[in-house]
């Protein structure tokens, strides 16, 4: 949080101490008279003024005196609990690095240096200039606005080697938005490399780097100083220097001291920076009673959070508990009155009361139903009944909040406006439930999911349902079960064994069904059911279940497509991975190519996982040979989180880097030539191998799912999921996505999407 | 119906938006859920969010929407101002100590905002980043439809710090809205001296002032002593009735000595129904306040009006009247006293140890002194006057002889100012006044002449390393011994508790610095229906901590006598 100097209120507040008037020392001599004279009234409230109550109540009464409902208690004392659970889930939040410890960045001294939190309070219509981009010295509309990136993340220094994954995209957005408020503000942002964290993140970059208002300094920042009215001086490179109006620190994410204490009881570790180890070799092995989730694990995107808390909830959902659950065949209503509604339309609450003799059930009178207790009895309402009228509430406003809060997957909500009852209450609940079109029955839906795909995602969807007492068909296009998580392990250097216990829990199950080479022939929808037609290992199979969940996972881009032709010496990174787990590289020279197939205008996204595999395998390699050479051609990395410490690593053992624009061409057949272009010079090398980083492209599975299943694709590709909050399910109903298909991710996030998936799934079966 | 009809509770802690999503999946599919959050509000740092989004929803909203999906949620139980203070897990279950902190709002709270208008206090409002204030009352995140307040009210640091535990920032809050009345009584809820506290307090609230970090802390002490001026003056007029103690319960107690910490016990007895007896060795009420204290610090008339309230309460002050060998504790109990509080204060002043302080006359221990001045003998009593010691008592002595005609008054100390235990604010007036001080030498000879003092040798001192006292051990520099000319001198070094009344069989444990060994909980001596406090058990002290501990020995006697 910013510092007090940063308020420039305050005003009524006397900064000064009173000074105690004192007898004169003449007249001290020879006399008893005292010597300290006391406050006069106008000094004693000016001195009792400076009381800044140490910012809490000081009980003076004036708000119980305000308070109609008399809910304020002064005296209230604290309590102690004991709670004993059968599962916990930590998600703890991380805190936000405090730029004070660096004097050079002005965080300190100058009112107009703030971090990129400030700024999202400072430009929220509910901070402190309700919604205009003001600056906070004197509320002058900034002209020029300086973003300063990796405060408190990548530093080494500060033992910070980590990024902090959504600062650089929260920077972009906020830029975005200082636009929109301001049409006329320019923008620079200071920058190490900017690596635009989710799926449209690269989109992004491209937008906001071609935009004429912003500036993109690839430069060390080292100094920020105040100048006059409040102006800042930027200090950057070699002798670069700019003025701003605004600077904003784009700050990190660190770990809490407390994650080292829940990761203890979990009987898990803390990685160096003091976050969760969450890594894929411990999710596999996940059974204990606590499970993470959010920044616990490593700083990461809202909505990452979101699929790591549903992955973590999916460890610890209540066993079968189907049957507490209605489905809306057994039809019955609850009747809802708002007291205040009904009041003030001067509707008599008997009348209303009357409809009990009508048969239908009443569950009360609230004063406010759209408040907490209100609220909290139609949930309870929700839990009883299929069905709710509120009379005397307001359509239209209220349907929507009603609707956000309460979970209405297992029931409707119909509102009577209070002056629709005009005099008979029966009628108007009739009317409604009318309009409301309840389903009058539905069929529940069978309790087991065909997971199309057996990679990452998909088996750990599998795991998590059967977790969970689902069935689940298995359903795999190649005769290798979990061959994308032996890849992804060998990555990472986890154990095989490890793996294939992990591979074999799911898939000896007693209630899992395999298909392997397989391929599907045909999906449709038979009222809850899904059906599946496959053709596999020969055979012709047809699958009835409650839901279909596409993992289908990533797939490669073909790198002729972009006029690279593999031989013995031009290979993929999945290629040369084996090669090296074979233990046979004899090359001196590797080159790698980054991004052969992704951030090339027809791939707008990144792929997400080539960086890390290309450092893994650089790492492998040097470990192997140790004269080796590596050399990396790139377009800037994309390395998030905890992926730093390879780059530190690779740096330290003389990986060299090359960044590049535009197409790298390779010429030569013993010692291969390879030309690349820079911003202002090209570059030849010369290497006896070159590894290719090739991108994902899984479109031809795509279009045929979407062919045979009628699910939409969206503009990169992918597998489309309209619903922002249910990030898992389809345009289809019953047909959910998970893992690469629906977006590019790494390993341990395709686990966990997995697993959350299959939480979403379970929800959604139960219910009916 | 099925097996989830055992209650089966998931522990979630963290209230950002992975808690609350981790949370509504956990409840949905039937279990209990248990949600943890330390702060007062759900929401976590992405609820400060517009920028980063959800799909296309700001992560604000989306939080928001989570938020009030969990607090509808029959199945969850939101406990935020929660602290995890311990976590064990075994057999299955995991279990963890919590502690609620109060939000002082109950479930009443209809979110109507009435509140957030009135509320004087206006403390930086963190959720906004200290961008801008907000109110004592928390409302995190935008108020569209519902929400948690919170007031903030724990024990601020000034309280904390004081000995009597005064509610500081309650006082110095109705100051600041002209509620004097109201101001008073909160201070005399926990301190019977209002007066003598607003002059001579050392204030250690003032120290530990928050606002002492940004610029200096509030003048607390003074302020105290502007309302007790302000109760004097009301009770002057007839406009202030004391309050009424508690129905007569007919159990007579004795208090030996009108000092702070007995006449404390006395005032908290009285009101609570006893009749009180207070025996005082003096001609004047008070102790130290009337002996030791000189009345340029302290005038008469204000400790008079302060002991006068507890005379009202109905406490009988017997002056002139000290413990002897021939009126002892049994003898008060013989007279049908059931509890005695031993409120005897430190008057014996330690030796220097040097040769030659028994010889001469014009060697005078500074409570003498200060007990010979006070109680009206005015005379000069020399010309060139060295006090020995750093303690308040030495200023006090020296500023005291000043003010009687001597010429020239030096104070000799064997550490630096740094150590000095004395405030430093009366160390600076006795500088401007005249008093001349010698840091880093000690005494080391008496000289007189005709069986008079005429001066001292002493030595110069270095400080060594860090002694118990946590402060550098004065070392004697050889060799560097000087003389000065006096024909006062006065060791202002420490005092003890005077025992000497005690007949041979009191039967008291006393502790080897001559004072009595009690129970710190209950300020119980070993013999039964005797307590004891103040400068008599700690030894010399100041004012407050003799009001805290005659509190904890009142209430102690007052279980004592009820059972």
């Amino acid at each position: 949080m910013k510092k007090p100097k940063f308020i420039p209120e305050y005003k009524d507040i006397p900064s000064e101490r009173q000074k105690m008037p004192e007898l004169p020392i003449e007249e001290r001599k020879l006399n008893f008279k005292e010597v300290e004279l006391g406050f006069t009234e106008e000094m004693a409230l000016k001195e009792a003024a400076r009381c800044l109550s140490c910012r809490r109540c000081i009980g003076c009464g004036l708000c119980l005196a305000e308070c109609d409902p008399k809910a304020i208690v002064y005296d209230q004392e604290p309590e102690r609990l004991l709670l004993e659970g059968d599962a916990l889930i930590y998600t703890g939040d991380g805190k936000i690095y405090n730029p004070d410890r660096d004097s050079a960045l002005g965080y300190v001294t100058c009112t107009n240096v703030i971090t990129s939190y400030e700024f999202e309070r400072l430009i929220s219509p509910t901070g402190p200039f309700g919604g205009y981009l003001l600056r906070p010295s004197d509320g002058e509309i900034p002209q020029s606005i300086a973003f300063i990136q990796c405060i408190g993340s990548r530093n080494e220094a500060i033992g910070a080697e980590f990024c902090s994954v959504t600062c650089c995209r929260r920077s972009l957005l906020q830029a975005k938005r200082a636009r929109q408020l301001r049409g006329d503000v320019n923008v620079t942002i200071f920058h190490k490399g900017l690596r635009p964290v989710g799926k449209d993140g690269e989109i992004l970059l491209e937008e906001i780097a071609k935009s004429d208002w912003v500036e993109l300094i690839e430069e060390e920042v080292k100094e920020v100083s105040e100048g006059e009215g409040g102006s800042l001086k930027v200090r950057f490179g070699d002798g670069g220097e700019r003025k701003f109006d605004l600077v904003v620190l784009a700050v990190g994410i660190w770990a809490q001291g407390e994650f080292r204490k829940y990761a203890k009881a979990a009987g898990g570790s803390v990685n160096r920076f003091g976050f969760v180890e969450c890594n894929l070799e411990r999710l596999m092995s996940e059974e204990s009673g606590v499970a993470f989730a959010g920044a616990a694990c490593g700083p990461a995107l809202p909505e990452f959070s979101i699929v790591g808390a549903m992955a973590a909830a999916c460890l610890h959902l209540a066993p079968g508990a189907q049957e507490k659950f209605r489905s809306l065949s057994g039809e019955s209503v609850v009747i809802y009155g708002c007291a205040y509604g009904l009041n003030s339309a001067g509707v008599d609450e008997s009348l209303v009361k009357s409809l009990e003799t009508n048969g239908f059930k009443f569950g009360g009178f609230y004063s406010y139903l759209c408040h907490k207790d209100g609220r909290k009895a139609l949930a309870q309402g929700l839990e009883e009944a299929a069905h709710i009228v509120i009379l005397g509430c307001r359509k239209g406003s209220h349907e929507a909040l009603f609707e956000s809060i309460l979970n209405l997957e297992q029931g409707s909500i119909a509102i009577v406006d209070a002056k629709e009852i005009n005099g008979n209450p029966l009628e108007a609940v009739k009317r409604a439930l009318d309009l409301s079109q309840i389903p009058k029955s539905k069929e529940k839906p069978p309790l087991s999911v065909s997971i199309i795909g057996g990679g990452i995602s998909g088996l750990a969807a599998a795991k998590g349902l059967l977790r969970n007492d689902l069935e689940v068909h298995l359903i795999e296009k190649s005769a290798d079960i979990g061959r994308g998580l032996r890849l992804a392990a060998a990555n990472e250097g986890i154990e095989q064994q490890k793996v294939d216990a992990f591979i074999d829990s799911v898939t000896s199950h007693p209630n899992i069904k395999l298909y392997k080479n397989a391929h599907l022939l045909s999906y449709r929808k038979d009222g809850s059911k899904c059906i599946l037609s496959l053709e596999s290992d020969g055979g012709e199979v047809t699958l009835e279940s409650g839901a279909v969940l596409v993992a289908t996972g990533s797939g490669r881009f073909d790198p002729a497509q972009a006029g690279y032709s593999e031989s013995s010496n031009v290979l993929t990174q999945d290629d040369f991975a084996e090669l090296l787990n074979g233990g046979e590289v004899k090359a001196k020279h590797i080159i790698m190519i980054q991004c052969i197939g992704a951030r090339d205008g027809q791939h707008r996204y990144c792929s997400r996982f080539c960086c890390r595999q290309a450092l893994q395998n650089a790492l492998t390699y040097k470990a192997n040979v140790e004269d080796g050479r590596v050399t990396i051609i790139h377009k800037g990395l994309r390395l998030y989180g905890f992926e730093e410490i390879l780059l530190g690593e690779a740096l330290d053992k003389g990986i060299e880097f090359v960044s590049a624009e535009g197409k790298v061409d390779i010429s030569g057949e013993g010692p291969l030539r390879v030309k690349a272009r820079s911003k202002n010079e090209e570059l030849e090398l010369e290497g006896d191998m070159v590894v290719l980083s090739v991108a994902h492209d899984n479109t031809a599975i795509h279009t045929m799912l979407a062919e045979k299943t009628g699910i939409h694709i969206d503009d990169l590709g992918f597998i489309e999921t309209p619903e922002a909050s249910d990030p898992f399910r389809t345009s289809e109903d019953g047909i959910f996505v998970c893992g690469f298909a629906r977006k590019p991710m790494v390993a341990e996030e395709a686990f966990l999407d997995g697993l959350a998936a299959a939480t979403v799934v379970i929800r959604r079966l139960r219910a009916g | 119906m099925n097996k989830t009809d055992q209650k089966r509770l998931v522990i979630v802690i963290g209230g950002g938006i992975a808690g609350l999503q981790a949370a509504l999946e956990v409840a949905s599919s039937g279990s209990d859920v248990a949600l943890v959050e330390e702060s007062p509000f759900l929401g976590g740092l992405f609820f400060k969010e517009e920028s980063l989004t959800v799909g296309n929803m700001p992560a604000l909203c989306f939080a928001s929407k989570l938020i009030n999906q969990v607090l509808s949620h029959p199945r969850i139980r939101v406990l935020t101002n929660t602290k995890v203070e311990r976590i064990r897990s075994g057999d299955g279950k995991v279990r963890i100590d919590v502690k609620i902190l109060p939000s002082r709002v109950n479930s009443e709270c209809t979110s109507c905002g009435e509140c957030l208008l009135v509320c004087p206090i206006k403390p930086y409002d963190s959720y906004n980043e200290g961008l801008m204030l907000r109110t004592a009352i928390d409302f995190a995140g935008p108020r569209s439809f519902g929400g948690t307040y919170n007031i903030e009210k724990e024990t601020p640091a000034c309280q904390e710090r004081c000995p009597a535990h005064i509610d500081i920032r309650r006082y110095v809050g109705l100051i600041a809205t002209g509620r004097y009345e109201e101001a008073i009584k909160v201070i005399r809820e926990r301190n019977p001296f209002p007066a003598v506290c607003g002059r001579i307090c050392p204030h250690p609230c003032e120290s530990v002032c928050n606002r002492g970090r940004q610029d200096e802390p509030v003048a607390i002490d003074a302020l105290k002593r502007f309302v007790s001026e302000y109760e004097i003056a009301m009770r002057k007029a007839g406009k202030f009735v004391p309050p009424k103690p508690k129905k007569d319960r007919k159990i007579k107690v004795a208090v030996v000595g009108a000092g702070p910490a007995g006449l404390t016990v006395a005032h908290d007895l009285a009101l609570e129904g006893f009749r009180v007896t207070v025996f005082e060795a003096a001609p004047v009420p008070g102790g130290m306040m009337h002996l030791g204290i000189p009345e340029y610090r302290l005038p008469r008339d204000i400790l008079m009006s302060d002991v006068e309230y507890i005379r009202d309460l109905g406490v009988e002050i017997k002056l002139n009247t000290p413990l002897t060998r021939e009126f002892t504790v049994d003898d008060i109990f013989k007279q049908g006293y059931k509890a005695v509080f031993l409120g005897i204060g430190a008057y014996k002043g330690l030796k220097l140890r040097v040769p030659g302080e028994d010889e001469y006359e014009g060697f005078l221990d500074c409570i003498e002194f200060l007990k010979r001045v006070n109680l009206g003998d005015k005379t000069k009593p020399g010309n060139k006057v060295i006090v020995i010691g750093g303690g308040n008592s030495a200023i006090d002595s020296a500023r005291t002889a000043l003010r009687l005609g001597c010429d020239e008054v030096t104070i000799l100390y064997r550490r630096s100012r740094k150590e000095m235990p004395a405030n430093p604010w009366e160390v600076e007036a006795a500088e401007h006044e005249g008093v001349k001080i010698h840091y880093l030498a000690a005494p080391v000879k008496i000289l007189g002449k005709n069986g008079r003092v005429t001066g001292m040798v002493c030595t110069k001192m270095r400080l060594g390393k860090l002694d118990a006292s946590g402060r550098r051990r004065p070392i004697p520099i050889e060799g560097s011994e000087f003389e000065v000319e006096a024909d006062l001198i006065i060791p202002a070094i420490s005092q003890q508790p005077d025992l000497s009344f005690l007949p041979e069989n009191h039967g008291f444990e006393i502790s080897r610095w001559n004072s009595f060994l009690v129970d710190e909980a209950t300020m119980a001596t070993n013999r039964e229906g005797v307590y004891a406090g103040g400068d008599a058990v700690t030894g010399p002290a100041t004012v407050i901590k003799a009001i805290q501990v005659g509190h904890v020995a009142a209430n102690s006697i007052r279980e004592y006598l009820s059972k």
